[in-house]
């Protein structure tokens, strides 16, 4: 018996448009319903949690690393210094394989590292896993 | 002349044997006399009390005797009568005249018996009035007896035998009876009584006689004792004579004198068997003058003319001179003669004494050889020269000839000086030494013992045969054998004994510790010119400070950067002279002498002429007697050191740089592609069939090219991060890693790889690295050589090493198109390829990653190949990485052997 689907608000912080077509056309593949709030870099993502009408639970941020302004590892450091927001869920969701960027961010106790697929298809696939487990997930 | 060889040792015994005589007097005089007087006494004192003793014992004795006789006597009576008595009985019965015969003897008997007991009772009253009571009894018993015998033989029987039974016959038997049993008693109890007084005067002779013995004993022991200490005193006085006499004459022995004497003008005359016995001339020869002739040629005359002297004015003559012996050797004796003077005093006669004073002489010329050979070589001239003069100083005074050799350590000994003394007193050129003496010589050279030699030889100089003796004797120098002196004599006839050569054996210690002694001085100051030397030349500063920390010496160098002049400097303390321009000098001068040993240290100071800052590397190390300190300006040093951490820290800085530039450029490049790839594909699948064919096409193209490019991109990246990301060393079995890529491969049906069946090696290496080699070069090979028309497609992995194995060389070879002479430069290159890329799908970066990784290990990289005959591409790679700097070598050493 399947329990009553939840729904967990996506922040997904990224700049290129393809990338996030491609979140939105997975999503609507997948007939997701989360709610998908997308900023372009790490101070309006900033900006977007902080505000009022931001919902305050079930949150998980999609976040890339390359980003004007303000790049995902800052944005993350700063998140997590940040009394109300530091217990947020973070899934980085990008090109870059550096090894570099991979030990930073788990330092900053992120919950993922996953790399864009190359096709449209494993994009597909990539957002349904996600969504099963987020719905698994028990959040603060 | 009259020769005393003999001293007056017999009066010397008598005077010894006087003195014995008197300490034994003093012993005789008390001593022995009194017990000997004591003695006698005991002994008259002891005959008379035993004189007496005796006699009155022998007076008991007799009385003694006396009483029992009395009663044998009284016995005998009875018997005698009683018998008769019997003889009568058996007579009157029987009438038999046997039975008579004791009554025929009785009347005579009884007769004698009494006579015999008045003799024995004489002067006894009561005895004497017994016998007189006994005699009419007696009578009347023999008068019945005869007439009884009478009336038998007349024939009246009865008669008789009436007599016989009467009662008057036994009464007068009773009377005799008893009047016998008194005298009995009476002789029986003064018997009794002698007996107890004689015991008793047995008993007192007896106490006399062991009282007087026990007594003489002691005395005679004493006497016995006192002569037998008296006898050993005596022979310990006579030996001790005797002892003296032998010294006495073993002394004389010993110092050989010879006496003599010569008349009034000193000639020797008479018989002077001393003489003779010593030089072997006759009586005759030495008359006069002539014992002159046993004196040494050399000193005959001198001694003649002192001796003539003498004689002239009456003086004691003293001299030495040497003696030729009977046995032929020469020995040196001092001469004493004085004259002896009559009543008158004038002189009557001379007495002289030769002694032998060889041995005091040779101690004296040995002590003063020693240090003249002393003397010769503490002054430092030539070698050779002081060798030379200690050779000519021991002739001929120890020997006839003398030569020094040198040892050499794989050569004859070489011959340096030589010295030989002739009797015409010319030097003769010496023989090169003979077979014996050669080999000897070696022989002394390589084992440094000294030894004795001697040589007897056909013919001498003179003619006759002779011995040649020999000491050869090694001198050392720093314990090794460096040379051999020898003496050698022949005329003078003398032969070295162990004696001479212990002295041999000093006198080459002494040359020895000598030359020793003048090679250090040599040394040293060879030692101190090249420290000066160097001192001076040094191109760094040298500074010497004394245990006070004042400059003692500075070098060329110093002086010529500090501007100090020698003069101006010396004896300054450290403190003052460095005070403004290296404070830290003093500290390190300080601590160099209190921790004794070499302290380095960078400071900086102005110790330059123009003040300049440098930074001068300061050593201090302990001397004798102070601290000597190098300056060495490091400043350039310094500054090249700074100049390379800097370019370090650039090149690394750019190096980032560049990564961070590939990585970025191949993420910024990569991102649009990606989204051109997933337009393309939205394209098509929002469109659906509404796009026509032609048209679906090119957006095929278009993703292809995307991807192409992509590949470029990912090429790019593999190329700037090939080669210089090198992982540890670790051990890799390249056999093991072959099948892995064959494995990870796989590869198409048509191309099958083979590794060739020979050793393969295991190496100490980045694993990865070489796997991307093998990996790049196999694919590369199935690539190109799949579309081969030769059918079968064959790849072959083998391996060689280099002669020392130090090196491998693998090949990867196939049999596929092959690649013509004019691509082989080319094809290493990036972005190379020789297909069409739209025939094959390839970046044409993998040879150039192998060129890279390749060389980034130090080996090299070619390939050989004729078009249509496949191809072969080699490499180079070493058995074990060449070990960084910074990483330390692995633990797994290169043990095994190789695969």
């Amino acid at each position: 018996v399947m329990k009553p689907e939840r729904l967990t608000n996506v922040l997904l912080v990224d700049d290129d448009a393809v990338d996030v077509m491609n979140l939105q056309r997975a999503f609507s593949r997948n007939n997701i319903k989360n709610p998908l709030f997308v900023v372009s870099n790490g101070q309006e993502a900033l900006d977007l949690l902080r505000s009022a009408d931001f919902p305050k639970s079930r949150v998980v941020i999609l976040l890339d690393i390359n980003l004007p302004r303000m790049n995902g590892l800052e944005f993350l450091r700063l998140l997590r210094a940040d009394e109300a927001l530091c217990s947020t869920m973070v899934v980085v969701l990008t090109t870059s394989n550096d090894e570099r960027d991979r030990v930073a961010a788990y330092k900053l106790n992120v919950a993922g590292f996953l790399l864009k697929p190359e096709t449209s298809a494993n994009f597909v696939e990539l957002a349904a896993t996600m969504n099963k487990y987020w719905s698994l997930l028990e959040m603060p | 002349m009259q020769a005393l060889a003999e001293p007056p040792t017999g009066s010397s015994g008598r005077h010894a044997s006087k003195g014995g005589t008197r300490t034994s007097t003093t012993g005789y005089g008390i001593g022995p006399a009194w017990p000997l007087v004591l003695a006698a006494i005991a002994v008259v004192a002891l005959g008379t009390s035993s004189y007496h003793y005796v006699g009155r014992s022998n007076d008991i004795v007799e009385e003694r005797l006396n009483s029992g006789a009395t009663l044998l006597h009284l016995e005998r009576l009875l018997l005698t009568l009683q018998a008769a008595v019997a003889g009568q009985r058996g007579y009157v019965i029987t009438g038999r005249p046997a039975y008579l015969a004791p009554y025929a003897d009785a009347g005579k008997r009884l007769t004698g018996e009494l006579i015999a007991l008045e003799g024995l009772v004489a002067g006894q009253p009561e005895q004497m009035a017994s016998l007189r009571a006994l005699r009419p009894d007696l009578e009347a018993v023999l008068a019945d007896l005869s007439r009884t015998i009478e009336l038998r033989r007349q024939g009246q029987e009865d008669e008789a035998r009436a007599l016989v039974t009467s009662d008057h016959g036994h009464y007068q038997m009773a009377r005799i009876n008893e009047e016998v049993a008194r005298m009995r008693v009476r002789a029986s109890s003064r018997r009794d009584a002698d007996r107890v007084r004689h015991l008793a005067s047995v008993r007192t002779s007896f106490v006399l006689v062991v009282g007087g013995s026990a007594v003489l004993f002691l005395l005679t022991a004493y006497a016995t004792m006192s002569t037998a200490r008296e006898l050993r005193a005596r022979g310990r006085a006579e030996r001790a004579a005797q002892h003296r006499g032998e010294r006495y004459r073993s002394l004389v022995d010993a110092s050989s004198q010879v006496v003599w004497t010569a008349d009034r003008t000193g000639q020797m005359t008479g018989d002077h068997t001393a003489w003779s016995a010593l030089t072997g001339q006759s009586s005759r020869e030495a008359e006069g003058h002539g014992w002159l002739n046993a004196v040494h040629a050399e000193e005959r005359s001198a001694t003649r003319a002192a001796w003539l002297q003498s004689m002239e004015t009456g003086v004691a003559f003293s001299w030495e001179h040497r003696v030729r012996r009977q046995d032929g050797l020469l020995r040196t004796f001092s001469v004493r003669v004085v004259p002896v003077f009559d009543d008158k005093a004038a002189i009557r006669e001379w007495v002289g004494v030769h002694t032998d004073i060889t041995e005091r002489k040779r101690a004296e010329e040995r002590l003063r050889f020693l240090a003249e050979v002393s003397t010769l070589l503490a002054a430092p001239p030539e070698l050779p020269s002081a060798l030379s003069k200690v050779a000519a100083l021991s002739v001929p005074t120890f020997a006839d000839a003398s030569t020094i050799d040198l040892c050499e350590p794989s050569a004859n000994p070489k011959r340096v000086a030589q010295t030989r003394h002739n009797s015409d007193g010319g030097a003769a050129a010496d023989p090169s030494p003979g077979g014996a003496e050669s080999e000897a010589l070696v022989e002394v050279c390589r084992t440094g013992n000294g030894r004795l030699l001697e040589i007897e030889s056909a013919s001498g100089p003179s003619g006759a045969a002779f011995v040649r003796s020999l000491m050869l004797v090694p001198w050392q120098v720093r314990g090794q054998v460096a040379g051999v002196l020898t003496w050698t004599c022949e005329e003078s006839r003398r032969r070295f004994s162990q004696d001479d050569l212990a002295f041999g054996r000093e006198v080459a210690a002494r040359m020895g510790a000598a030359i020793d002694r003048m090679r250090l001085l040599a040394e040293t100051e060879e030692a101190r010119r090249l420290l000066d030397a160097i001192f001076e030349a040094a191109p760094i500063g040298l500074a010497l400070f004394d245990a006070d920390l004042r400059l003692s010496r500075i070098n060329a160098a110093l002086v010529a950067v500090t501007g100090q002049t020698t003069s101006s400097a010396a004896g300054q303390p450290a403190a003052t002279l460095f005070e403004g321009t290296l404070p830290a000098l003093e500290g390190l001068l300080t601590e160099t002498l209190r921790a004794h040993r070499a302290i380095e240290r960078e400071v900086r100071g102005t110790i330059d002429e123009n003040g300049d800052e440098r930074v001068w590397l300061i050593r201090c190390a302990p001397v004798a007697g102070g601290v000597i300190a190098l300056f060495i300006d490091i400043s350039g040093r310094k500054r090249v050191e700074a100049e390379r951490e800097g370019l370090v820290r650039a090149l690394a800085r750019s190096n980032e740089d560049l990564n961070q530039f590939a990585y970025v450029a191949s993420h910024d490049l990569k991102a649009p592609l990606r989204g051109i790839t997933h337009l393309s594909e939205w394209l098509e699948e929002d469109l659906g069939d509404a796009i026509p064919e032609p048209a679906r096409e090119k957006l095929a193209l278009l993703r292809g090219r995307a991807r192409r490019l992509e590949g470029l991109i990912d090429g790019i990246l593999d190329y700037s991060r090939a080669g210089r990301a090198r992982a540890a060393a670790s051990k890799v079995d390249v056999r093991a890693l072959l099948r892995d890529v064959v494995d990870l491969l796989g590869g198409p049906a048509a191309a099958s790889v083979v590794i060739a069946a020979v050793p393969f090696p295991a190496l100490l290496t980045d694993r990865a690295a070489l796997q991307q080699v093998f990996m790049n070069l196999i694919s590369n090979a199935i690539k190109h050589g799949s579309d081969a028309a030769t059918g079968q497609l064959q790849v072959e992995v083998s391996a060689t090493p280099s002669d020392d194995q130090s090196i491998w060389t693998f090949t990867v070879a196939d049999n596929g198109p092959g690649i013509a002479p004019d691509y082989h430069e080319r094809i290493w290159g990036i972005f190379q390829t020789l297909q069409s890329r739209d025939k094959i799908e390839g970046a044409g970066i993998g040879l150039s990653i192998v060129k890279k990784i390749v060389e980034a290990q130090g080996g090299q990289v070619w390939i050989e190949s004729v078009p249509g005959q496949g191809a072969r591409f080699s490499f180079t790679w070493l058995v074990r990485e060449i070990p960084r700097r910074d990483t330390p070598w692995p633990e797994v050493a290169w043990k095994e052997p190789l695969l």
